[in-house]
């Protein structure tokens, strides 16, 4: 028996193709799960399932703090910091650039005067809904944090220690973002739309896949839109079609309005269900 | 004259960034350089059929790698590692994951027998090309490959040296989604942005989002609303919320089937977004004047 929730990832490298209308719907369609949203650069999960989310804590990484009355200016920190977060001009201590800080704490190990202590500094924040019926965990950065990954690991870890099985709505691209949020997944559904952009940002995604080793699934959302053969993809990269869905002006419309497509199509609630038991087969193999 | 850098975002993917961009190019008349800075999901090429004239590869920033046979099992490194990059293998010797090594170099300084070395990896590749539109210089990172923002850094870099040398006045950045490390890189220090947004919920969201980043970073800019007759309630509040804050709105490009399916025959959508892409692009050559 494994010890830990299932996770379900849901990720696309092209943004834009469906991949919050397809969490929402699965999450509205089954009891006990968690919707999670890892997009935490633009999350907009809950504004699809129809839910305002309140503040649980915040995100904080470690940064140096120097103490002038210990440093000797010698320099060390700044030419240790790989990622040129800390300057030293001249014999006064160095300055910091948070921006380019990557809180590795290599400066405060090795400042030989131990002048560099590391202190919070806010990067973001984990928000949430609970009810009966629903979860909803989301990660939010700060606007000018730099590095997603920090919120986006805070946000799983709060997720999973709830307990039950996660769906997770992951950023766009195939980057350290998207590396962090299906790290520990047991499935990854890829959602693409069959024109030449999706097709080209389907296969960097498959590529990630199967670099990390996951299994996943191909859902096609509007594929009437266009003719890309995502059948080979899917054969290339051994990654079954699990449903697919044409463009609705209806399902467009009420997408805009914050109204998730299981609410108002019944092709999609069929269709969702259908990948549910697919699910259920392939996570518990 | 120095060119005029601009970048085009979003915040929210699939509102139309490349379309509009590759339309931009068009309009440019030859007087671009053109980069896309999406690398880890570019597509901007699509549309542009470059002729690749030289290709790079990008290295980014070392990653530690272990000499297990030196390693004495001790655990130091992976008890330091922020990033949780470090694992002890079956064998009880330290082992990196590439996927997760930000490359501090801290466990190296850290290993009592220096069994730990920082190798440079090749993280993707760069490109510099020419297409009927202009110059190009693109990239394609290796998926889950790392150091985004240093290869976006680079790719204007290289733009705007080519755009000085050439002596074209504008530089065209197709931009990435959201509002971290790859957004931030593309348009610090640019001329102006432009954002393309899309009349919805998440829409408005992600575009409100992407202009307090802007605000925040000092950069003026502008808004496109696309397909905006997927719903006249968000399309209206976007126009009041541009009035009321005093946001440059270019203009609103309705949706339409025949700019999907020039797309699918990886043609520029030129034709099918005007005749609103040409006011725009009127409108915003003025504002970029002024």
């Amino acid at each position: 028996m494994r010890n830990r929730p299932v996770r379900i990832a849901v990720a696309s490298g092209k943004g834009g193709t469906g991949k919050s209308c397809v969490t929402s719907s699965l999450v509205l369609s089954r009891d006990e799960v968690i919707a999670v949203d890892t997009d935490v650069e633009e999350p907009n999960l809950s504004l699809l399932l129809g839910h305002e989310l309140a503040p649980l804590k915040d995100v904080e990484v470690l940064v140096p703090r120097i103490d002038p009355s210990l440093c000797s200016a010698c320099g060390k920190c700044s030419t240790y910091c790989l990622y040129g977060a800390l300057t030293q001009i001249g014999n006064v201590p160095p300055m910091l650039n948070k921006t380019l800080c990557h809180n590795c704490g290599v400066c405060s190990t090795i400042c030989p005067e131990s002048a560099i202590r590391e202190v919070p500094f806010k990067v973001g924040e984990i928000r949430s809904y609970d009810s009966d019926k629903l979860k909803i965990i989301e990660g939010r950065i700060d606007i000018g944090t730099v590095n997603s990954v920090p919120v986006i690991k805070e946000t799983l870890e709060t997720a999973s220690s709830i307990g039950e099985m996660m769906v997770i709505d992951c950023p766009p691209g195939t980057s350290c973002p998207v590396v962090a949020s299906i790290e520990d997944a047991d499935f990854v559904l890829l959602v693409t739309e069959p024109t030449p952009f999706g097709m080209a940002d389907l296969e960097m995604a498959l590529e990630l896949a199967r670099i990390m080793n996951k299994r996943c699934g191909i859902i096609i959302n509007r594929c009437d839109l266009s003719e890309g053969n995502v059948k080979g993809l899917a054969e290339k990269y051994e990654a079954p079609v699990l449903a697919s869905f044409p463009f609705s002006r209806e399902i467009a419309e009420s997408y805009a309005r914050g109204i998730s497509p299981v609410k108002v199509d019944s092709l999609w609630s069929r269709e969702i269900s259908r990948v549910w038991n697919f699910l259920e087969r392939e996570v518990r193999s | 004259m120095k060119p005029k850098e601009i970048v085009i975002v979003s915040g929210k993917g699939g509102t139309g960034k490349t379309t509009i961009s590759s339309s931009f190019c068009k309009l440019a008349a030859a007087d671009v350089v053109i980069c896309d800075t999406d690398v880890d999901a570019p597509d901007l090429w699509i549309l542009l059929d470059p002729k690749i004239e030289n290709t790079w590869s990008f290295t980014g920033m070392a990653q530690a790698e272990v000499q297990q046979d030196r390693c004495v099992e001790c655990g130091l490194c992976r008890d330091f590692c922020r990033f949780n990059a470090i694992e002890m293998t079956d064998n009880n010797k330290a082992f990196v994951k590439p996927s997760a090594c930000e490359g501090c170099g801290g466990c190296s300084l850290l290993c009592p027998v220096q069994a730990i070395h920082m190798v440079e990896r090749e993280q993707g590749k760069y490109y510099f090309s020419k297409t009927s539109a202009g110059e190009f210089w693109h990239a394609r990172l290796n998926p889950g490959g790392e150091n985004t923002g240093l290869l976006v850094h680079l790719l204007r870099k290289e733009a705007r040296e080519t755009a000085t040398i050439e002596g074209k006045s504008l530089i065209i950045v197709d931009g990435p989604p959201g509002v971290a490390c790859p957004t931030i890189s593309s348009i610090t220090g640019a001329d102006h942005v432009i954002m393309v947004t899309e009349p919805s919920v998440s829409g408005r969201h992600d575009l409100l989002r992407l202009t307090e980043l802007c605000s925040k970073l000092g950069v003026p800019f502008s808004i496109i609303i696309n397909k905006y007759d997927l719903s006249e309630e968000y399309h209206q509040q976007i126009r009041r919320e541009c009035n009321e804050r005093s946001w440059n709105l270019l203009g609103a490009i309705p949706f339409r089937k025949a700019v999907v399916d020039s797309i699918a025959s990886k043609q520029i959508p030129l034709e099918q977004l005007n005749p609103e892409i040409q006011q725009i692009w009127d409108k915003f050559k003025q504002i970029l004047a002024e």
